[in-house]
């Protein structure tokens, strides 16, 4: 297996479109287990993580810029960034795992628990995937195709993640059921995104995602159009509470059951839907 | 693969397969033995050693990953003098070492988060150790040892 660690984007580029063998490693911390466990190796690895224009968190014109190979310690820690993502990456790992993954390492691997995944979704961001001679910007739901899958050519790299001012403001919150705390990979996770008027304060506009429900992360449309427009009382967020449930489709697996995890579902909107409400800022 | 890089202080120069684990780097060609390998899944921590100054571990971690780096074992720690570092210290004090697996990622996890915060409530100490677990001593006795690690380092300060 040849190591190869470019040290710029065009760099980087110009290998992943003239090497058909090769993979892309950021933190490792999925792929190392994954070739661990299966005993292959990719003919070249190909490390993202010396590249300057790949990583940091940064403000632009239209929001926030956060660079694919940017570690989930970064993200956890920067206060410029929602709630909801902050406390989406701070319930990865460990801090081991947390100081190496990356969040485009997360959101690649496309597994439906990865707890970046529910928030991003929330913050309506959008995933700058770049070749040697295009780019192209397309929204995170449309990203994920199934476990392990997404729309990423082989000749790409998730270069950077964008969120637009408008879901800088507003209250976000993320909460998740794991195992064991601190090393868990969530049983089911979910991210709110909310905005209240200023006047009035109804919600304006509401975003709900749920992770480890479904083959992919997913938005929950209905309960969002259920609350929107309103100043929901207890009863009106636990009726949404029951169209999150109708909506999700879990499945039963080593981690959990589908059973609990329709159960445990409705706590943990009814939870976020709360905080939200009362103390938004608190993170 | 040659891999240039600072361990416990020292330049290091090594020529490995690009496929080597920093944890067998460490353990079989730099013979610090101190690093353990308990479940080279990320999730036990006993194989923890700091890159630049944070805990990873290292049976995550290819050895090309450490091109450049400044990496500590726990081979590191004890002073030049032969006296034990303070956690280590702090550790026996408090019995907090049973079979002493665990101990060197756990002293290197509470190296890590006594730089950030010098005095941590007990959850602090639980998160920044999450990482690490141990199967004998139980964590109070561990806890304690970080607490008086603490307070050992905050003197030494003054
Ligand atoms: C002990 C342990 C606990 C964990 N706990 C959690 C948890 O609680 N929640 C959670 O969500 N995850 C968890 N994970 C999974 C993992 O740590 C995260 O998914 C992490 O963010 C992956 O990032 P990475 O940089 O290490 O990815 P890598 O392993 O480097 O890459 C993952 C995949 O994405 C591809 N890739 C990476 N970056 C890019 C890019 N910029 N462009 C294109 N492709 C790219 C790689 O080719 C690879 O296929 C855990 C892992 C371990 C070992
Ligand atoms: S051996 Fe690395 S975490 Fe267990
Ligand atoms: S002392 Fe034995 S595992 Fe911790």
């Amino acid at each position: 297996m040849q190591y190869f660690l470019p040290a710029t984007l065009k760099e980087l580029l110009l290998v992943l479109d003239s090497e058909s063998k090769s993979e892309i490693i950021a933190g490792g911390t999925d792929l190392i287990i994954i070739m661990e466990g299966s005993g292959e190796r990719p003919e070249k690895l190909i490390d993202i993580t010396n590249i300057e224009e790949l990583i940091g968190i940064k403000e632009e014109e239209y929001g926030i810029s956060i660079g694919a190979a940017t570690t989930i310690a970064k993200i956890a820690a920067n206060s410029s960034l929602p709630c909801c993502l902050r406390s989406g990456a701070n319930s990865i790992g460990s801090p081991q795992i947390r100081n190496v993954g990356t969040v485009g390492g997360n959101i690649c691997n496309a597994s439906p628990c990865g707890d970046t995944l529910t928030p991003l979704i929330c913050l309506n961001a959008t995933l700058l995937l770049r070749s040697v001679n295009s780019q192209r910007l397309i929204s995170v739901e449309q990203f994920f195709l199934g476990p392990k899958k997404t729309v990423l050519k082989k000749n790409e790299v998730l270069s950077e993640i964008r969120i637009n001012k408008e879901y800088l403001s507003g209250a976000s919150g993320f909460r998740m059921i794991g195992q064991r705390n601190g090393q868990v990979i969530s049983q089911v996770n979910l991210a709110v995104w909310l905005q209240r008027s200023k006047e009035s304060g109804l919600i304006e506009e509401i975003r709900i995602a749920a992770g480890s429900v479904a083959p992919t992360p997913v938005r929950i449309i209905e309960a969002e159009e259920m609350l929107c427009n309103t100043s929901p009382e207890p009863e009106l967020i636990h009726r949404a509470a029951l169209l999150v449930q109708a909506s999700i489709t879990p499945i039963d697996d080593v981690r959990s059951t589908a059973q609990y995890r329709q159960d445990v579902i409705i706590g943990l909107f009814g939870d976020i839907m709360t905080q939200l409400l009362k103390e938004p800022q608190s993170c | 693969m040659l891999i240039e890089f600072i361990c416990n202080g020292k330049e290091t120069r090594v020529d490995v397969p690009a496929e080597m684990r920093a944890l067998d780097l460490i353990r079989n060609e730099l013979l610090l033995t101190g690093t353990k390998c308990g479940c080279s899944k990320g999730e036990c921590g006993s194989c923890t050693i700091l890159v630049d100054g944070d805990p990873v571990c290292s049976c995550l971690l290819l050895a090309p990953k450490l091109q450049g780096k400044e990496i500590t074992t726990i081979e590191y720690l004890e002073r030049t003098n032969g006296e034990l570092h303070p956690i280590q210290q702090a550790f026996i004090e408090e019995g907090a070492v049973q079979c002493g697996f665990c101990t060197p990622g756990m002293i290197l996890s509470t190296k890590a988060l006594l730089k950030k915060n010098s005095a941590p409530t007990v959850i602090e100490i639980e998160e920044g150790l999450s990482g690490n677990i141990c199967r004998c001593t139980g964590y109070t006795k561990i806890i304690k040892a970080v607490q008086s690690a603490a307070l050992k380092l905050q003197g030494a300060e003054k």
